[in-house]
């Protein structure tokens, strides 16, 4: 067989590893920012484009798309070109992959700190930029699958499944959360409503979870650990099963992040069921990790990268199991708006994803400078500060979550709220929100002595942007040798492979959202709920923007502790206009559910809203809510009224029927001003002067709607 | 999603998709187990596990290949 020459792209992997650095830096420093706002409301400037709403999907897409994204293209990038033993595809769509990818990073910081998202976790960018990561994440595909077609290895390595399996889901995923009707070059509504809305977010939610932040990091661990280790994977069999299960199991766990909600029982059961079962797979690649060092323990001593793959493979471990626990619905009735689920998080992204890319960074810059890592000691001095940081972030905000979830719930002896002012259990964790900042910085000063470290090593070394190297040729037959088994023949066939790991994923998504389009004949349509006033839709819209539904959910639960709390249980047929759903995922302030009841427990009046908002400190001193003095300044565009009510029409929001007149859009704005100025008397009544036509009246009039429609009988 | 739901409501018998699905998974994954714990598998897992050390020449291969 005659050897081939040919040479690695090293310097594609140079790239993605400097921009994951930098922007881990950046994405840590404004989580760092967002962990002060949350204990000093001071550190939300007061300015718009600071404010924790804003700041917050700033921090989670830096952190999960821009960091752990171009961790994920390093190592896809460094290890597909050595497992395959070929140069990548094509360097033109390695470049154009490379530029996107951080253009697209760049418009999303742009766009959220002027308030234009979608309000979806982690999906918040809006449809031009959903647009643009199709099409970079399609040529990302195409170089990957170009490189497999070009190989000069017969099989492809267990990593390599992993990296199609990512590819192929994320595209899925984010081609099926993202449909939506453009009503302006930058804004759109969501296709879907309410509870359909909700489950598709968070069958998107949650496979990202598992696409972006855990498929590619496995493929990536099955790499770079038995690397550092010098040592095989301890089971392959093992690794074959893990994939197929977790691939199957993980695509239909996304209810678990909407039990007691409105979401039909059948769908919470369902996700529930496949949570549970999701700890088998997920801990068979936390043991084959780990099993992976037997008799190599004591290389974990000298070696700071694999101490940093250890702990990562451990946190997989402690959160995939924490997962499922979370998952039952009486775990869930406890941890579900709390902290904990802020805690959790923070074990998979500062452990798992953290720490296993810190340990890819450091064999690598050595590894590609040729040279010794510039500092051992500083390498184990980060080690600690990275764990230490860990435990002073998760521990502080477990404890929290605990007494405030029990403060909650408490009643007094008589039945009532212990504790019925929402205030209060806040109030009483800041000083949890004060730890967690400590945490934060310890793990952020670690970081930086990586950068330090890591950048001193490469002006010790010298780098080769293409690295020498030569192989066999491959002579493959892509028939099936007798006595081949079927899965061998398939793992040397990438494209066939592709095919049966996208039939794996559909399969789950399909029973999840095949139900979702039959799902309107489930849901009992409710008489008395109406679409929202064009005032309101436009104050809706500025909700979005602010970002209120970080902290605020809409859904009240059926527990008593929470009817007696808010008011009547959140039905399915109350979010049927609701596009996009809002119900939220956190508690840092109450819910707003039954915010507009009159005489409900919830209710407040106009003046007090202005107020509110104006300077939560001056209502009640302990708050820890963001001021938006800005809504009171600012005009309330009405220009986009027309478009938006025609948007919604075309979705079936029912603006061209009875009882409303024909072209509703050409004159809703007529509605909006009659509405804005009716809240203006109201507040000129109690000493407030304020014209009609600013932002805040949009915003009071929503807040006074929200549960309205289903109160009045009472 | 108006236009979407329209067919897949059309289809006669459309919730019985999800039932066939779960089917088709259990059977591939019983599949795959039994193929996992074939006998005449285990040197191919054997060579497969060592693969990400193999691809680089001049690493010391010995002291590996005789641990397993």
């Amino acid at each position: 067989m005659e050897t081939q020459h040919f040479s690695y792209d090293n310097k594609i992997v140079k790239y993605f590893a400097y921009a994951t650095i930098l922007w881990g830096v950046v994405g840590m420093l404004v989580g760092l920012l967002a962990a002060l706002q949350l204990a000093l409301p001071i550190f939300n400037f007061k300015l718009a484009y600071t404010t924790f709403g804003r700041i917050r999907p700033i921090h989670t897409n830096a952190v999960i798309f821009a960091f752990v994204g171009n961790g994920i293209f390093t190592a896809v990038y460094y290890s597909l070109q050595r497992l395959l033993k070929t140069r990548m595809f094509s360097d033109k769509l390695s470049w154009v992959h490379f530029w996107g990818w951080q253009a697209i990073i760049v418009s999303a910081a742009i766009t959220f700190v002027l308030g234009i998202t979608t309000s979806k976790e982690y999906a918040e960018l809006e449809w031009p930029i959903d647009i643009a990561i199709t099409i970079i994440w399609v040529i990302f595909g195409w170089n990957m699958f170009g490189t497999i077609l070009r190989r000069r290895a017969d099989h492809l390595y267990v990593s390599i499944w992993f990296y199609i399996a990512t590819f192929v889901t994320v595209a899925v995923l984010h081609i099926g959360n993202s449909i939506e009707l453009p009503y302006s070059w930058m804004h759109s509504y969501p296709v879907y409503a309410g509870v359909q809305d909700a489950l598709v977010q968070w069958w998107y939610g949650h496979n990202a979870v598992a696409f972006f932040l855990t498929t590619p990091y496995l493929g990536l661990m099955y790499y770079f650990l038995p690397k550092a280790a010098n040592r095989p994977i301890y089971s392959y069999r093992l690794s074959i099963i893990h994939f197929w299960a977790l691939i199957f199991l993980y695509i239909w766990a996304g209810p678990h992040h909407l039990l007691y909600t409105a979401l039909p029982d059948w769908a919470q059961s369902l996700g529930v069921a496949f949570s549970i079962m999701l700890i088998a797979p997920s801990w068979g690649g936390m043991f084959n990790g780990l099993l992976t060092l037997r008799g190599a323990w004591d290389k974990v001593r000298d070696s700071a990268t694999l101490k940093f793959m250890v702990v990562a493979v451990t946190a997989y471990g402690m959160s995939t199991f924490e997962g499922p626990m979370m998952s039952l619905k009486w775990v869930n009735s406890l941890t579900h708006y709390t902290d904990w689920t802020i805690a959790h998080v923070h074990i998979g992204a500062l452990g798992w994803n953290g720490f296993l890319t810190f340990g890819m960074l450091y064999y690598l810059f050595p590894k590609m400078w040729k040279t010794k890592l510039y500092s051992e000691k500083l390498a184990n001095t980060h080690f600690w500060l990275g764990t230490l940081g860990m435990i002073f972030y998760a521990l502080p905000l477990y404890w929290g979550a605990v007494v405030q979830t029990l403060m909650w719930k408490e009643f007094t002896s008589d039945g009532f709220l212990a504790y019925p002012n929402f205030l209060e259990t806040v109030t009483q964790i800041v000083p949890m929100y004060h730890a967690r900042v400590l945490g934060g910085a310890l793990y952020f000063i670690g970081l930086f002595l990586m950068v330090y470290n890591l950048l001193k090593t490469a002006t010790k070394g010298s780098f080769v942007d293409n690295e020498k190297a030569s192989a066999p040729a491959l002579h493959s037959n892509p028939k099936r040798e007798s006595g081949e088994g079927l899965h061998r023949w398939l793992e040397r066939r990438p494209v066939q492979f592709m095919i049966l790991a996208t039939v794996a994923i559909l399969i789950g998504g399909a029973f999840e959202i095949i139900p979702t389009y039959l799902i309107k004949s489930n849901i009992p349509t409710i008489d008395s709920v109406k679409p929202y006033t064009p005032l309101e839709l436009q104050g809706r819209d500025i909700y979005i923007r602010e970002g209120c539904n970080t902290c605020h959910s809409q859904m009240v639960r059926p527990f008593r502790s929470e009817t007696e709390r808010y008011g009547e249980y959140s039905k399915a047929g109350e979010f049927v206009y609701d596009h996009p759903h809002l119900w939220g995922s956190k508690r840092t302030g109450p819910d707003l559910a039954r915010e507009g009841v009159p005489g409900g427990k919830m209710y407040k009046t106009n003046v007090w809203h202005y107020n509110h908002l104006l300077d939560p400190q001056k209502m009640n001193a302990q708050s820890i809510m963001p001021a938006y003095p800005w809504l009171i300044k600012d005009d309330l565009d009405i220009s986009s009224t027309p478009a938006k009510i025609r948007a919604m029409t075309a979705l079936g929001v029912p603006y061209d029927k009875e009882p409303y007149p024909a072209n509703y859009d050409k004159i809703a704005n007529d509605d909006l001003k009659k509405q804005a100025i009716e809240i203006t008397e109201d507040l000129k009544k109690s000493g407030v002067d304020v014209t009609s036509d600013k932002e805040i009246i949009a915003v009071i009039a929503y807040l006074k709607r929200l549960g309205k429609d289903i109160s009045t009988k009472k | 999603m108006k236009l979407v739901s329209h067919y897949l409501q059309g289809i006669s018998d459309v919730g019985f998709f999800p039932s066939i699905s779960l089917l088709i998974f259990f059977l591939f994954f019983v599949g795959m187990i039994w193929w996992a714990y074939k006998k005449s598998n285990k040197a191919f897992f054997t060579k497969m596990a060592s693969y990400a050390l193999e691809e680089e020449e001049g690493t010391s291969s010995s002291n590996r290949n005789n641990n397993h």
